[in-house]
C-alpha cells in the first residue's frame, strides 16, 4: 500500500507576531502559534485530508507547504530537497510541481482574464519556450481534463459568465496545466452547491488516479474529508493531534478531540441516534494557549499530567499517531472510562446582581 | 387543527429582467411541536418561503396566490395590498411576530445591532410585546441566557465581544422571549463548527420539547435535517419536490431530485460509496423550464416531463411527490437511464 512520500513535513511551525500599540513598548512580543510542531507525510498519488475547526491552523499549514507563507521553523521535504527556507526565486522551479486550488472560485479567478488567459498563465512562467499553438493545445487539454465539455467554447469566456462549478473546474484546470505532482486544495468545494459539489470531488479523485497527483485537502467537513482522503490528520489549536489512514481514524478515533469531533458530525440517516459529544467549554484564545496539552481544559478525560506537560506523539498502531498522554488507554474500540460529569460554566451566581446593575 | 397551514402559496419578485418565480404553489402544514426541515440548494426559494410566512419580504415581493393559516386564522390577507405586496407593518402581523412566530436569522453576526448591548436588544424585544419594567425584562433575559448556556455576565456586552457560537445562541434566546409556538430558523448553524452546531441543535431541541414549540429549519444540509426534523420538504427551483415524514423521504424517496440530492451527500458512517452529482446547473427562476422544472437535469425525464407540470402525487407511504412517475421512481422501476 505504502508509496514513497512525495512530501515530508517535519516539525513545521508558523508563528504570527501580534502588532502591539505604542503603550506596550517593552512588553514581550506576543505570538499566535497558528501551526506548532506539525509532522506528517504525503505519499505520491494519495490525498492527505487535514480537518479541524476554524482557527485550528489547517489553512496556514497548507499555505506554508505551498510556500505562500514563510514557515517560522521546521522543514518541508519535497522529494529530496527542503523547501522550507529557500528563496522566492528558487521557488519558481518548485511551483511547477506544486499548485494550489482555493476555496472561493469567485475570488480566485482574475475577473479581467478570459479562461484561456487564466489557464494559460502558469505556462507563461513555467513553459516559456512553448509556441502559442502548443500553449493553446495544453490549455484545451487541461480544460478537458478538468471535466469541462466543449473547452473550445470556454476559451474566450470571462469568470462572470461561468457557473460556480465551472469556475472551480477552471481553477482546477489552471493547476493541472503544468502537470503538477502535488496540489494544495483549501476547502475547494465548500462554496459549491450540493448537486455540483459531488462532481468536483469526483473529478479530483479521478485526476489523482489518472495522473498520480497527490493532494493536501484542507476542509472543515469531516464527512467530505473521509470521502476524499487516503490519510487523515486532525488539527486542534495548531497541533496535529491525530493522524492515520482514513478508515482507521474514522473507525478508531483515539485522541479525545477526534472522538468529540467525529461524534458531533451529523449523519444523513434518520435512524441514526445522536451520540454524546465528549467535550466541554469553548476553544480558548490562540494567544494564551493552555499549559501542557492544549486540549486539556476541554478534555473530559484530562488528568494532572495533561496540565503540566505537552504530550508526545505516540504511535498506537503502524502509521497511527496520537498526541495524547493516554493514547494507549484510549486506543481500541471499547468505550474508554466514562467521562466525569460535565460542569456548565458560571452556574453559581446571583441573578439579582445583574438585575440591580441596570 | 394544524398550527400552520400553507396552501398553494406563490411568491414572485419583480426584477429588471421580469418576474422571479421564487415560490410556486407551495402547500404544507405543521402541527404544534413539530419540526420540519426545509431543504434545497441556494436559490431554490426556501428562504423566501420562510420569510413569506413571517411577512418579512422586501418591497419587490408580490403574493400571487395562496393562503397561510396560523392557528386557524388567515394571516396573509389582512396585510395584503391591492397589488399583492405585503404591508410589513399591519397590526395583526406585528402582534404575531415574535410573540407567536419568531425567527432565528442566518448569520447572527449581522442580525444584532453592533452599537447596542446584546442584553438591551433582547430587553427591547421583551418590552415591545409585554408591559413590563426593565428589571422584569432583565429577569427574563437572565432566564433565557441560562437556557441557552451563555454566562450571564455577558448580558451587558456588545455583539462584537461575543464569539460566533455565542451570538447564535443569543439570537436563539431572543427568538424565545415570548415562548412562541413557531420558530423559523434560517440556516441557524451554517456558519458554525460542528461541535458548536451540535450543541446549538441540542439546545433548540430541548427547548422545543419543553415548550411544545414547532420549528421550520431552513438548511441546505440534509444531514442536519435527518437528525432534528419530523418532516421534510425538499424544494427545487421554487417548487416543493417531495414532502413527507422524514423516514419515508429518506428511506423510500419517490422523487428523482430528492434521490439525486441525497446521492451527492457524503456520509461519515457506512461504506464509502461513490457520490453522484446532478448534471447541469439549477435553472434561472426568471425563465424556469417548462413542465417539470427539474426535467433538464433528470435522468428519468420523459416527453411528458418537458410539457406538463407534474401533479403532486400522494403515495401509499404517505409522502407527496411532484413527479409524473412518483410510484415508479419509488419502486426503482425507472431503470437507470
Amino acid at each position: 500500500m505504502s508509496e514513497e512520500p512525495i512530501l515530508q513535513i517535519r516539525n513545521l511551525k508558523k508563528y504570527f507576531e501580534i502588532k502591539q500599540g505604542l503603550l506596550s513598548f517593552g512588553a514581550p512580543q506576543l505570538h499566535v502559534k497558528a501551526v506548532d510542531d506539525v509532522t506528517f507525510n504525503i505519499e505520491r498519488g494519495k490525498i492527505y485530508g487535514l480537518v479541524g475547526e476554524s482557527g485550528c491552523g489547517k489553512t496556514t499549514t497548507g499555505r506554508c507547504i505551498a510556500r505562500l507563507e514563510d514557515p517560522t521553523e521546521g522543514s518541508i521535504w519535497f522529494r529530496d530537497r527542503d523547501i522550507a527556507g529557500i528563496k522566492k526565486k528558487q521557488l519558481r522551479g518548485f511551483r511547477k510541481n506544486m499548485q494550489m486550488i482555493f476555496q472561493d472560485p469567485y475570488e480566485s479567478l482574475n475577473p479581467r482574464f478570459t479562461v484561456q488567459q487564466t489557464v494559460g498563465d502558469p505556462l507563461t512562467v513555467h513553459e516559456k519556450h512553448q509556441s502559442p499553438e502548443e500553449r493553446l493545445t495544453a490549455v484545451v487539454k487541461a480544460l478537458q481534463d478538468a471535466g469541462l465539455k466543449n473547452p473550445q467554447d470556454m476559451l474566450e469566456r470571462y469568470p462572470h459568465e461561468l457557473s460556480g462549478g465551472q469556475r472551480q473546474r477552471v481553477a482546477i484546470a489552471r493547476a493541472l496545466v503544468v502537470d503538477p505532482l502535488f496540489i494544495v486544495a483549501d476547502e475547494p468545494v465548500s462554496m459549491l452547491d450540493v448537486s455540483i459539489r459531488a462532481g468536483v470531488m469526483n473529478l479530483m479523485l479521478d485526476l489523482k488516479e489518472k495522473f498520480r497527483i497527490a493532494y493536501l485537502f484542507v476542509t472543515h467537513d469531516v464527512a467530505i474529508a473521509r470521502y476524499m482522503s487516503d490519510n487523515l490528520g486532525v488539527m486542534y489549536l495548531g497541533n496535529l493531534v491525530e493522524t492515520a489512514e482514513t478508515d482507521t481514524l474514522i473507525n478508531n478515533p483515539t485522541h479525545p478531540y477526534t472522538r468529540a469531533l467525529l461524534a458531533a458530525v451529523p449523519i444523513p440517516d434518520p435512524d441514526y441516534d445522536w451520540v454524546d459529544v465528549p467535550i466541554k467549554g469553548d476553544i480558548p484564545s490562540p494567544i494564551n494557549l493552555p499549559s501542557g496539552c492544549r486540549f486539556h481544559p476541554r478534555c473530559v478525560w484530562a488528568k494532572d499530567i495533561c496540565k503540566e506537560k505537552d504530550p508526545e506523539n505516540i504511535e498506537v498502531a503502524t502509521g497511527h499517531f496520537v498526541k495524547c498522554w493516554f493514547a494507549e488507554d484510549m486506543y481500541g474500540n471499547e468505550a474508554p472510562p466514562p467521562p466525569p460529569e460535565i460542569n456548565l460554566p458560571n452556574e453559581s451566581s446571583q441573578d439579582e446582581e445583574i438585575v440591580d446593575e441596570i | 387543527m394544524p398550527l400552520l397551514d400553507v396552501k398553494d402559496l406563490t411568491l414572485n419578485f419583480k426584477v429588471k429582467e421580469g418576474w422571479v418565480h421564487a415560490v410556486e404553489d407551495v402547500t404544507f402544514s405543521l402541527e404544534p411541536g413539530e419540526t420540519m426541515g426545509l431543504v434545497g440548494e441556494s436559490g431554490c426559494g426556501k428562504t423566501p418561503l420562510g420569510y413569506g410566512i413571517t411577512q418579512l419580504l422586501p418591497d419587490n415581493a408580490y403574493v400571487k396566490g395562496g393562503q397561510v393559516f396560523f392557528k386557524g386564522q388567515e394571516i396573509l390577507k389582512p396585510s395584503m395590498k391591492k397589488d399583492g405586496r405585503l404591508d410589513a407593518y399591519t397590526s395583526e402581523m406585528r402582534n404575531l411576530r415574535w410573540d407567536e412566530i419568531s425567527m432565528i436569522f442566518q448569520g447572527a453576526m449581522n442580525a444584532f445591532n453592533p452599537v447596542y448591548k446584546v442584553g438591551d436588544q433582547i430587553i427591547e424585544a421583551v418590552r415591545i410585546h409585554k408591559k413590563v419594567t426593565k428589571q422584569e425584562a432583565m429577569k427574563r433575559v437572565v432566564e433565557l441566557y441560562k437556557l441557552v448556556g451563555i454566562p450571564k455576565d455577558r448580558i451587558n456586552h456588545y455583539p462584537h465581544e461575543y464569539s460566533g457560537g455565542m451570538r447564535q445562541r443569543a439570537m436563539i434566546a431572543m427568538a424565545l422571549v415570548h415562548n412562541p409556538s413557531l420558530i423559523i430558523a434560517d440556516e441557524p448553524t451554517t456558519a458554525l463548527d460542528v461541535i458548536m452546531q451540535r450543541r446549538i441543535l441540542t439546545e433548540i431541541n430541548n427547548i422545543q420539547k419543553e415548550f411544545e414549540m414547532a420549528m421550520i429549519i431552513i438548511t441546505h444540509d440534509v444531514s442536519v435535517v435527518a437528525n432534528v426534523a419530523d418532516k421534510i420538504c425538499v424544494m427545487y427551483a421554487g417548487r416543493i419536490m417531495e414532502y413527507g415524514k422524514i423516514k419515508d423521504v429518506f428511506k423510500r424517496s419517490s422523487n428523482p431530485y430528492t434521490q439525486a440530492l441525497f446521492a451527492g451527500f457524503p456520509n461519515l458512517r457506512g461504506e464509502r460509496v461513490r457520490l453522484t452529482s446532478i448534471p447541469g446547473n439549477p435553472p434561472s427562476l426568471v425563465v424556469p423550464p417548462e413542465g417539470c422544472r427539474f426535467h433538464p437535469r433528470c435522468k428519468h425525464a420523459k416527453e411528458i416531463c418537458q410539457k406538463e407540470k407534474p401533479p403532486f402525487i400522494e403515495l401509499p407511504s404517505g409522502q407527496r411527490s411532484l413527479c409524473h412517475f412518483a410510484h415508479e421512481v419509488q419502486d426503482g422501476g425507472m431503470g437507470n437511464e
